[in-house]
């Protein structure tokens, strides 16, 4: 059996090359929860350094294989995650943000055009399933907003569903 | 002169557990190291990307236990060894290998043997 030192002293450039590696490995691995990404990176930066002791970094890199093959290999052992629904809440949330910024355009917009027109208002449009009533005047400036952007809640709803991937929900897999 | 045991991914892949249990039976191991005894016994090019996997499936099921031991240089090393339930999985895994085996010496084996050998010109 092969012993290996203690003590490995790295140089600048295999510390970088060893980095990237598991750098690259991490993003492949993004399905798996946090604390088990960093269990897996701490566990080959050592076995990496270990393995370089008896040749190059990038010998010891190429052995280990491609970031995205040895992190399919990790993938194919690990039990089937549930949904994500970090991810599903960060969809939603994108969608929300969008339709305020798209909302706050349109009527800045309404506005603009109401005071080229010379006109005061109220100018009644519609936006994504909500009735706003544009009105911009000397002593007012302003916009009412009704009803329920119902296109902006499905979208949400469909964006919560397939960033969540809920379809894993209740679905068990033997990984023996 | 060595040579690979197992080149089939899909034998190696039933009975890898198997040797990964009955080494770190003997020797508790980190990840590298077990591989480079496993390439001592034979399985010469066996990938690390291989063996960590199967390493962290065993650990996850019980069958592994693991214990950090600081190192001078970076991250601790994850040292491996059987748990309990790992051996009684390592004796079920050896008795079905030695039934697997026998079957596959009576029959392959006794099948190759009838052939006849092709005559050379």
């Amino acid at each position: 059996m092969t012993s290996h030192q203690d003590t490995i002293a790295l140089s600048v450039s295999d510390r970088w090359k060893r980095y990237c590696y598991l750098e690259w490995l991490d993003t492949y691995l993004w399905r798996l929860p946090r604390r088990r990404r960093k269990e897996i990176r701490a566990e080959l930066k050592q076995n990496l350094a270990v393995a370089s002791a008896d040749a190059t970094m990038t010998e010891a890199i190429d052995e280990h294989g491609s970031p995205r093959a040895l992190a399919r290999q990790y993938l194919d052992a690990e039990p089937t995650q549930g949904p994500l629904w970090a991810h599903g809440a960060i969809a939603v949330l994108v969608v929300i943000v969008a339709w305020v910024f798209a909302t706050f355009a349109y009527v800045v917009g309404a506005l603009d055009t109401l005071d080229a027109l010379g006109s005061q208002g109220p100018a009644t449009i519609g936006f994504l399933g909500v009735t706003i009533e544009a009105e911009s005047s000397p002593d007012f400036m302003g916009a009412t907003f009704t009803g329920f952007s119902w296109p902006t809640l499905i979208v949400a709803v469909l964006a919560l569903l397939v960033f969540s991937r809920v379809w894993r929900m209740g679905r068990a897999r033997s990984t023996g | 002169m060595s040579q690979d045991i197992i080149y089939n991914a899909q034998l190696l892949k039933g009975v890898l557990p198997m040797l990964a249990l009955a080494l770190l039976d003997e020797q508790e191991s980190y990840g590298y190291e077990l591989v480079t005894r496993l390439r001592a016994a034979g399985l010469t090019s066996i990938a690390p990307g291989t063996v960590y996997p199967i390493l962290s499936r065993l650990e996850r099921e019980g069958q592994l236990t693991s214990r950090l031991q600081p190192s001078h240089s970076g991250p601790a090393r994850k040292y491996y060894s059987p748990t309990g339930l790992g051996l009684d999985s390592l004796q079920e895994a050896r008795n079905v290998w030695a039934s697997l085996s026998h079957v596959v010496d009576a029959t392959a084996m006794t099948s190759r043997d009838r052939a006849p050998a092709p005559e050379l010109p």
